[in-house]
């Protein structure tokens, strides 16, 4: 990788990184805010359903149905929203499942002293269930996270402006195809790298 | 005098299999019972269905005459594995429901916090979480947690069965003090001597039936039924095989 | 919109059979692949095979389509100048193997040591135990992730249509392009995919349970 290419790269790669990193922000907030209703709702047959297909379907061609079928039913939205959106509705499937494990590690005395003294379903859902079994599905979640941050690249393919998308013109502006996308995969990586490490640094009991 | 706690006619069945038949139990105002028997004899069955937490198959349980329901304050219980909080501390486990459900302002519920945690002497470590406690401190901690919402009858559900025997008398010492205070409870233990000392009235349960319900001077003296009379042998026995073993 | 249906499908049967072809056989480079990469990480010191740790690493931190491209797009500058369907194939053999070796390896450290240590006690040679007694617990073991990544593979391959292998999402998308009934197209080519995923992981479901049985009877 030349010293020209980096520097002929670095602005459009930078903000692309910016935009990846916000999508699958965005993505994740979104999977974990649907997660938690379809994980407590998860042996209604909407939930199954609802879960079978986004775990059945290829994000690829859920991105293409947002793009290509919302429109025809008649819901026009942004290609940057409905891109971020369909990723997140993929990303609370997966959730859902991770989150259904977490809570099924919650005692259950817990749960009852809190019935008993009058917590509501979603209080004890908020207040107990979550923050228990938050620690035990921190590494499940990161996982989900950094496979959000890989599948975000797809959404290159509905036009929207992220790092896949802007190695793929880096390519063809610079006739570089191999240091274009090599940069990008180091991007991703670090990135992911970078969420690993957030995985692994407060974990209890490990020395700093 | 109406009862505090009138218990009608309850019943439990799951399956075909029958937990308690037809139980019925007035409990007046500060009274202190303590409910003995056998392991599967439906002691721990008869305090979640009073709490609603198991349902029932037939009967009333009416406190001053009205169905409790969760979070009215009518019933506090606590449990064998203290079933503590372990994400918040001391203070945050005992305020939580005074905040959620008594909607009480975060200043007033922790001062109201702290006074149930120095009720059961253990104002000193408001702050620290369940992982940080003895297993005594921690069931003091779930006794605070329903004394702070002011219930009217509390249960225990053999409270020191998962502690230590050494942890056991700190916990005693506090249920003691709220029965010598005048709170209306239902005890279930094994420890029988603390059973004799504590309760206004012992009910002795087995197959789910109330055999004898009676002041301890008579269901541990010389007018205990002969299946009570069975238990407690068989309980003496091992308590003096323990000792001289 | 009736006539759009049915040449997706028409395009789908077209496509199904290579979507297939590129599976199985990534599939099975891969678990080859991964079998291999996930054994020498657990025999072979650390100090010795870091650069195979790296290259799972990185395979697994890097998403899946620019994979594609960088073998696809990048490769011809480097020499290795594949055709679509080569360059999927690859790809796929690739990523998942990365994966595989990883559940492989788990595998390996999940088995108690204990058991080689008591089979080595009975007089059996290291190679026998490692044969007889700890790759059939292993194997009981991993199945069940194996079988999962398996099935996330199949949705992988609809990404290779990018790289313009002529599988299932590229034909139907192809009818689309010269339709513009995107959104009917669209619609089957996800359908296909979902029953696709789920028949595969019913039936591998089931072949799992038989598996288990033979391994533990």
């Amino acid at each position: 990788m030349s010293w020209d290419f980096l520097v002929e790269a670095a602005p459009s790669m930078a903000w692309a990184t910016l935009a990846t990193v916000w999508i699958s922000l965005a993505a994740v907030a979104v999977g974990l805010a649907l997660g938690v209703p379809l994980a407590v709702a998860a042996d209604r047959p909407w939930a199954r359903l609802y879960v079978s297909f986004f775990r059945g379907v290829p994000l690829l061609i859920q991105l293409l149905l947002a793009y290509y079928a919302l429109p025809f039913a008649g819901i026009d939205l942004p290609p940057l929203v409905a891109a971020v959106g369909t990723l997140g509705l993929c990303c609370a499937a997966y959730m859902a499942e991770i989150l259904r494990g977490g809570f099924a590690l919650v005692p259950p005395g817990g749960v009852e002293a809190a019935r008993l003294l009058g917590l509501t379903r979603l209080q004890i859902l908020l207040r107990i269930r979550l923050p228990i079994s938050a620690q035990a599905m921190r590494p499940a979640l990161i996982s989900e996270a950094i496979m959000i941050v890989k599948a975000s690249s797809l959404i290159s393919v509905v036009g929207v402006l992220e790092l896949t998308r802007s190695a793929q013109a880096l390519a063809s502006s610079t006739f570089e195809p191999l240091p274009a996308y090599a940069l990008c995969g180091a991007i991703y990586l670090g990135l992911n790298l970078l969420l690993m490490l957030l995985a692994r640094g407060r974990q209890p009991g490990r020395p700093a | 005098m109406a009862p505090m706690l009138a218990v009608r006619a309850l019943e439990r069945r799951v399956g075909d299999v029958e937990i308690l038949r037809r139980i019925d139990l007035d409990v007046m105002p500060g009274e202190a019972i303590g409910v003995i028997g056998p392991s599967g004899s439906g002691k721990s069955s008869l305090l979640r269905c009073i709490a609603g937490l198991d349902p029932i198959s037939g009967g009333t349980v009416l406190v001053e005459g009205r169905v409790a329901r969760p979070g009215d304050g009518a019933i506090g219980m606590v449990f064998q594995q203290f079933n503590l909080w372990p994400h918040l501390t001391a203070r945050e486990n005992v305020a939580l429901a005074l905040r959620l459900v008594r909607k009480m302002p975060a200043a007033a519920a922790q001062a109201k916090a702290e006074a149930a945690l120095a009720r059961v002497g253990l104002a000193a470590l408001a702050g620290r979480k369940p992982a940080a406690l003895s297993g005594g401190q921690q069931q003091r901690v779930a006794i605070a947690r329903t004394l702070a919402m002011e219930p009217r009858v509390l249960l225990f559900d053999e409270p020191t069965a998962a502690l230590d025997p050494e942890l056991t008398t700190e916990v005693l010492d506090v249920i003691r003090d709220l029965a010598q205070a005048g709170t209306t409870m239902l005890v279930v233990s094994h420890e029988m001597g603390f059973i004799a000392r504590l309760s206004t009235r012992v009910v002795f349960l087995d197959h789910g039936v109330v055999v004898q319900a009676a002041p301890p001077a008579e269901l541990f003296g010389t007018q205990a039924e002969p299946r009570v009379r069975g238990f407690l042998q068989t309980y003496l026995d091992r308590v003096a095989w323990a000792r001289d073993a | 919109m009736i006539q759009a249906i049915a040449d997706s499908l028409a395009a789908a049967a077209l496509g199904l059979p290579l979507t297939l072809a590129i599976w199985l056989a990534g599939v099975g480079t891969g678990l080859a692949a991964g079998f291999v990469i996930g054994a020498v990480r657990f025999f072979a010191p650390a100090a010795l095979t870091w650069p195979l740790a790296t290259a799972v690493e990185a395979v697994r931190g890097t998403p899946f389509l620019v994979q594609c491209f960088l073998l696809y797009f990048g490769g011809p500058f480097i020499g290795i100048d594949l055709s679509p369907i080569l360059a999927g194939w690859v790809a796929l053999s690739v990523y998942g193997a990365a994966y595989f070796s990883e559940v492989f390896r788990a595998g390996f450290m999940a088995v108690p040591p204990g058991q080689l240590e008591a089979a080595r006690l009975l007089g059996l040679s290291r190679p026998q135990a490692v044969l007889r007694i700890m790759l059939p617990m292993m194997a009981l073991a991993v199945l069940p992730s194996l079988v999962n990544l398996a099935v996330i593979l199949i949705k992988e391959t609809a990404v290779l249509s990018i790289i313009t292998v002529p599988e299932l999402t590229f034909r139907v998308q192809g009818v689309g392009s010269a339709t513009f009934a995107f959104a009917e197209t669209t619609l089957v080519l996800a359908l296909v995919y979902w029953a696709l995923v789920e028949a595969t992981a019913w039936a591998s479901r089931h072949a799992e349970r038989r598996i288990a049985r033979a391994l533990a009877a």
